[in-house]
């Protein structure tokens, strides 16, 4: 009987030669990444579960997401098969699917105080309104009657900003910017929308940041007489009597935020090396606040690159920025009062593996 | 006995075959004659199974199993590379009716070495290990396609007495042959075939009789007409 | 079973010369270009040095220090050649059956048992031959850097960095193993793929077996548009719902083609 020798063979080496390589991806190095409170707790409520992304781009892209609370790390890598589709939106995990798959459809998206809103426009003119709550892990479904007005296939109506139990609504067209006199306004206990006028009619150029108790904070672009080749901005607050720009807020390199449900206007600027350095707008008093935190150990990059991660929600900066010693510094504060409410380090204990800050998420 | 009825084939739309139907008894050698290109070799190819066919069955003892059957081809159908022990022990392998004893005499008859490579062999050579392949298996019918052709005499002689010595007892034949007249006295049956149909059908004796004719007259006659 | 091993055994065997010259080649090509680079760079520098009566550390600050990683470009040659190569063998593994001066389709045809074992031999043998390139090419990577750590002088060579793969090297030898078993789902698919038109063009007489052909191809492309297209634009699914659903696209598309391939091979198939 003839032996199998070329079978078996074949099949020996196949299997021992990508045995090696399985071996070799299995027993890749990998960071050791602890977490080390220097001040306040990391448990506390306005962390909630907050996640630092790493990201070791020298072999594949390799997501390390490090839980500030309890120092656990997790690992994901990206495949060719999960970058073929991506979600539209990313949603948290816990979300039930349905919301999931309501977000890729053509939904306008807005993102606050860890609540996801998706609006959407049906075609016969009403809406669907669906959000998400982080914290109480709870989804809300409204389907909203529109005035005669609206429609939905000529315009796009994309949420803004949550006040109060008042969701604010931008008209915006499909094809260019139009003139805009009003916004929609969604009633979220009585599940009504009205249309509310805007104390001014805004041009092209011009977008709306914030809308608080009738003050419209807008924001303007223009290219000066000195240097017509960089678009710059103004920041203008209205009630429809008086206009005045926020001069104190504007800045290049400066990028503004909304906190407390429009109430308060935040302008960043995160890449100065030597310092953050922010300001602040109250809507309501019209105090202004400006703040500066030396970091005298934040990592120099000459060539570009080694970008902070921030996010504003909650009523707070959440901000990481790596450390000359290539660990990462995460710092959360209040921002009107600068007090430092966390600060921690993520150290990398094996320093054979490089990694970048990627991201930063809020679970 | 095998039977063959009804068979059809066309390549595209030109018809081979036209509803051929004829018949191979057991313990008889039956010829399939006809001019070049009229289908002989498809025939056998179709009985094989080795080309599908339109229409037409064919039965082996009244039921349809081609693993009565055995089928020596016009041309070489080994690997290059093997040796004629590579070859037997390739049938042993495959054929649990294969049977080593009457490959080996086969052998030794047609005094070939096991070491030879087929490739390096003779045509003639080449032909006796196909024959071999084929008679090894101990199956009750048999197919030979032209297997004398490009042949020397000697050969051809060793090769048809074999027949009546060791391959016709037990075994119904199919052979297709321009070669009539070196194993004329072996044929129990002839089939003529023209356009793909089956003209003329007899036992040789009966035809001997009949016609007073030798095969290879009246092919000729078959033929000229 | 034993019909199937035996037929696969007989395959590899028939090839089995041709793969071992080509493997021996490939890995003689790549060790070399290490080496050659590694000398290449010293002569460079020793050049500039020259040249520009530079001292070495002026020089390696010039022409910049070597790394495995740059050394490996005949590597990603070599596997893309290896990729023309399975699929050549994709198809010679049947045509060589029927052209030549031996007609082993015959013998295949007419083997006792299900023809199956005839195409799943064949598929076998290719897919070995493929994973074996895949195995034996990241053997001669990983040889190749530890050739490269011998041969290069410590101060010519960069400082520790983990990435042993180029840029386009990385797109083969990920070290994301579902990249790797999704490559390998990828190129089984089209083997399976060529498998189906090889068995087309050989159950039809010429030019109806070329016509055959290229409406298969029509069909695989327009399948692969369609779900493509489908997973693009739908919204109903979630990102993991589209690549679970791709792979079973996949699948799908494999088993058709093995179900036609082995009813040609029953039904259609002629020498």
């Amino acid at each position: 009987m003839r032996s199998y020798k070329y079978f078996i063979g074949f099949i020996l080496i196949s299997v021992v030669s990508l045995a090696f390589y399985v071996g070799y991806v299995l027993n890749l190095e990998k960071p050791e990444l602890v977490v080390e409170t220097k001040s306040g707790s990391p448990k506390q409520s306005t962390l909630q579960n907050l996640q630092i992304n790493l990201i070791d781009v020298v072999r594949q892209p390799t997501d390390f997401s490090v839980s500030i609370k309890d120092g656990q790390v997790s690992e994901s890598k990206s495949s060719y098969l999960n970058n073929m589709y991506l979600d539209r939106v990313y949603i948290n995990d816990k979300a039930p699917r349905s919301f999931k798959q309501f977000m890729q459809e053509e939904t306008y998206t807005l993102m606050q105080d860890s609540v996801t809103y998706g609006l959407k426009g049906r075609e016969d003119g009403s809406w669907e309104l669906q959000y998400w709550d982080l914290k109480t892990k709870k989804l809300t479904t409204k389907q909203l009657s529109t005035p005669s007005e609206v429609n939905n296939k000529k315009y796009a109506y994309s949420p803004f900003q949550r006040t109060e139990d008042l969701l604010y609504v931008e008209r915006n067209s499909m094809d260019e910017q139009t003139q805009r006199s009003f916004i929609y306004v969604i009633d979220l206990k009585n599940n009504s929308v009205r249309k509310q006028q805007l104390p001014i009619k805004l041009k092209k150029n011009e977008y709306i940041e914030s809308f608080y108790k009738g003050q419209l904070l807008f924001s303007q672009t223009y290219f000066p007489k000195n240097n017509p080749d960089t678009e710059q901005q103004r920041l203008l607050m209205t009630d429809g009597k008086k206009t005045k720009r926020l001069k104190q807020l504007e800045g290049e390199d400066f990028n503004t935020r909304i906190l407390n449900e429009g109430k308060l206007i935040v302008t960043i600027n995160e890449n100065d090396e030597t310092q953050l350095s922010w300001n602040t707008f109250d809507m309501e008093s019209e105090k202004y606040t400006v703040h500066q935190v030396p970091l005298p150990d934040r990592k120099k990059f000459p060539d570009g690159g080694g970008f902070p991660v921030s996010i504003l929600e909650n009523g707070r900066i959440y901000f990481s920025y790596q450390l000359k010693n290539d660990d990462y510094r995460v710092l959360v504060f209040n921002p009107t009062s600068a007090n430092i409410e966390y600060e921690g380090n993520i150290t990398n204990k094996n320093p054979k593996i490089k990694l970048s800050l990627s991201d930063m998420r809020l679970k | 006995m095998l039977e063959v009825h009804g068979l059809q084939k066309k390549y595209g739309k030109k018809p081979v075959l036209q509803g051929v139907s004829f018949s191979v008894p057991m313990d008889q050698l039956t010829c399939l004659i006809g001019l070049n290109g009229e289908g002989k070799s498809t025939i056998l190819k179709a009985i094989a199974g080795l080309v599908p066919v339109n229409a037409g069955t064919v039965l082996v003892d009244g039921e349809i199993n081609r693993n009565k059957i055995a089928f020596v081809p016009d041309i070489q159908t080994m690997p290059g590379y093997m040796t004629v022990g590579d070859a037997l022990t390739y049938m042993a392998d495959y054929y649990s009716d294969w049977n080593q004893e009457t490959a080996n005499e086969l052998m030794r008859i047609f005094q070939l070495l096991s070491t030879d490579k087929i490739t390096d062999l003779s045509k003639g050579n080449q032909a006796k290990v196909s024959l071999i392949l084929g008679f090894a298996l101990d199956r009750p019918y048999l197919l030979l396609d032209e297997p004398f052709a490009g042949i020397d005499l000697f050969t051809k002689e060793q090769i048809a007495g074999l027949f009546s010595s060791h391959f016709m007892e037990g075994r119904g034949i199919l052979m297709t042959t321009h070669e009539i007249q070196e194993i004329e006295h072996l044929i129990d049956r002839v089939v003529f075939l023209q356009d793909g149909r089956i003209i003329d059908e007899h036992e040789t004796e009966e035809m001997r009789e009949l016609y007073g004719k030798s095969v290879q007259d009246r092919m000729r006659e078959v033929y000229q007409r | 079973m034993k019909q199937y091993i035996q037929l696969t055994n007989e395959e590899i065997k028939r090839s089995f010369k041709l793969y071992v010259i080509v493997v021996l080649v490939m890995a003689a090509i790549e060790l070399v270009s290490v080496v050659a680079q590694v000398m290449l760079h010293e002569q460079n520098i020793k050049n500039f040095m020259e040249n520009n009566r530079a001292t070495l550390s002026e020089a390696l600050q010039q022409i910049g220090k070597l790394d495995y990683a740059d050394t490996t470009s005949f590597f990603v040659f070599m596997t893309l050649i290896g990729i023309v190569f399975v699929v050549i063998y994709a198809f010679q593994i049947w045509y060589r059956d029927w052209l030549g001066e031996t007609k082993y389709i015959y013998r295949l045809l007419m083997l006792p048992g299900r023809r199956y074992s005839i195409f799943f031999s064949k598929l076998t043998a290719v897919f070995l031959v493929m994973i074996s390139f895949i195995g034996l090419q990241w053997c001669f990577l990983k040889a190749g850097s530890y050739l490269f750590d011998w041969s290069i002088q410590a101060e010519y060579q960069k400082s520790s960095n983990t990435n042993i793969f180029s840029s386009s090297l990385e797109e083969f030898y990920t070290t994301n193993l579902t990249n790797m078993i999704f490559i390998i789902l990828i190129s089984t698919m089209i083997v399976c793929l060529i498998f189906l038109l090889v068995l087309l063009e050989r159950s039809h007489r010429k030019v109806k077996g070329l016509i055959r052909v290229a409406i298969e191809t029509t069909i695989f492309v327009s399948y692969a548009f369609v779900c493509i297209y489908f997973l693009d634009q739908t919204h109903l699914l979630l990102s993991s719902e589209k690549d679970a659903l791709f792979i079973g696209f996949v699948f799908v598309y494999m088993i058709y083609a093995c179900w036609r391939s082995l009813r040609l091979l029953k039904w259609k198939i002629s020498v």
